[in-house]
């Protein structure tokens, strides 16, 4: 891989000369089959800014990675970005990069100053992209609630839970999905990311995660309260927290104007 | 602390809570020529000048309540209003430009003098006129 930093030389001028039309058919050849493929042949190619153009394209779209195609297009477009001397936009991608594979390995081909900047956003990512599942009981079925951590990038735009049945897989969307449903649960959650790569996951089509009606605590509807008073201080607390909110709120609210004008009329005044 | 760090401590809860819009009056005053004729009423605002784009078109009978403009984004704006009979014939026009928001420019009211028209043309509504409101979309009023 040639690196990102790598200046213009003659040599390399001469080689590029030759390799055009070799490169142009691989470009146009990749392009049809594989946008990653294109951008890969840009970068190669020292079209560094097109290269990240088409980064940008694969990136924004629904639907088209998977996670480890998202894991190389990070990789891919960092180096592109550093080439370009965009060092923030390449540390965006290596922190986004080391969120989902802290093991993430760069050749010893990559230029020092490159190097240094992988080391500072791998030390800055504490902890991967993960998620965190609540099941519990509600009237009718189950509720469960999807918190993403260590999400520095924003990586995780949204959730998936896919609820395995007798007749197959029931999806629903969002981090919060309420599900009617008697008996035990098995159901897999997913965090949808760029180009629709899953990002993160709890369970498997093979190995679901599994609720049991009888384990799990009640929302509200008392199902799993019993006499133990915790809960009931839990919603105490929660219900203060949420009356102290809207009271911010309300004193923001009515405390803050906006730069919006809204007119009051017309309205004539000599009727 | 900066300017804009002020900026961004008073507003950022606006992105959670929401702000309060700012608020002005919005106020015409009829030619006494056209106290009698004046039948619907066509409100604009326009963008930049009296002269711009209409952004909004707002229209209701004389007396009658209005529709509660939309929020208006900071700059400089036209208000203007036109008088209709109730043969929907335009009678009388007016505006005037504002500055907003009004916290920045200062400006208490917006009040617009609608005057008669020297000459006054046929109507333009080929539909219902509906005492001075045409029922057609487009027809102006």
């Amino acid at each position: 891989m040639r690196t990102a930093c790598s200046g213009p030389k003659i040599g390399l001028g001469a080689v590029l000369f030759l390799l055009v039309p070799v490169l142009a058919a691989h470009a146009s050849t990749a392009r049809a089959q594989d946008p990653l493929a294109a951008a890969r042949a840009e970068l190669e190619a020292a079209r560094f800014s097109e290269a990240v153009r088409l980064y940008d394209t694969a990136y924004g779209a629904p639907s088209g990675l998977d996670r480890a195609s998202l894991l190389r297009l990070l990789r891919e477009r960092a180096l592109a970005r550093s080439a370009l001397r965009d060092t923030d936009g390449a540390r965006r991608d290596l922190v986004a990069l080391f969120s989902l594979d802290q093991g993430a390995q760069f050749g010893s081909e990559a230029a020092p100053s490159f190097m240094r900047l992988i080391d500072e956003a791998r030390a800055s990512v504490r902890e991967p992209l993960s998620l965190a599942v609540e099941a519990l009981r509600i009237d009718g079925g189950y509720r469960i609630v999807v918190r993403a951590a260590g999400d520095r990038s924003g990586l995780a735009r949204s959730v998936r839970v896919s609820v395995l049945t007798e007749n197959g897989v029931e999806t629903f969307a969002g981090p919060v999905a309420e599900i009617l449903r008697d008996g035990d649960l098995r159901y897999v959650v997913e965090a949808i990311g760029p180009g629709g790569a899953v990002v993160a996951s709890l369970g498997s089509i093979d190995a679901p995660q599994e609720a049991r009606a009888g384990d799990l605590p009640g929302v509200l509807d008392g199902t799993g309260g019993g006499d133990d008073p915790a809960p009931w201080i839990a919603i105490g607390i929660g219900a203060g927290v949420v009356l102290l909110a809207v009271g911010v709120a309300l004193a923001v609210f009515f405390s803050v104007t906006s730069d919006l004008t809204r007119p009051i009329g017309p309205m004539e005044i000599n009727p | 602390m900066s300017a804009r760090a002020l900026a961004i401590y008073l507003f950022a809860p606006c992105l959670f809570v929401g702000c309060r819009d700012q608020e002005v009056e919005w106020n015409y005053s009829l030619a006494p020529t056209l106290a009698d004729s004046a039948s619907g009423i066509l409100a604009h605002v326009r963008e930049g000048s009296c002269t711009g784009e209409r952004l909004s078109t707002y229209r209701f009978k004389r007396g009658e309540p209005t529709v509660m403009p939309t929020p208006i984004e900071p700059g400089t704006w036209g208000f203007e209003v036109e008088a209709y009979d109730s043969t929907c014939r335009r009678v009388g026009v007016g505006c005037v430009e504002a500055v907003l928001p009004p916290s920045e420019s200062g400006v208490e009211a917006i009040d617009v003098a609608v005057d008669a028209l020297d000459i006054v043309d046929p109507s333009q509504c080929a539909d219902i006129c509906d005492e001075g409101i045409c029922i057609r979309a487009d027809a102006g009023a």
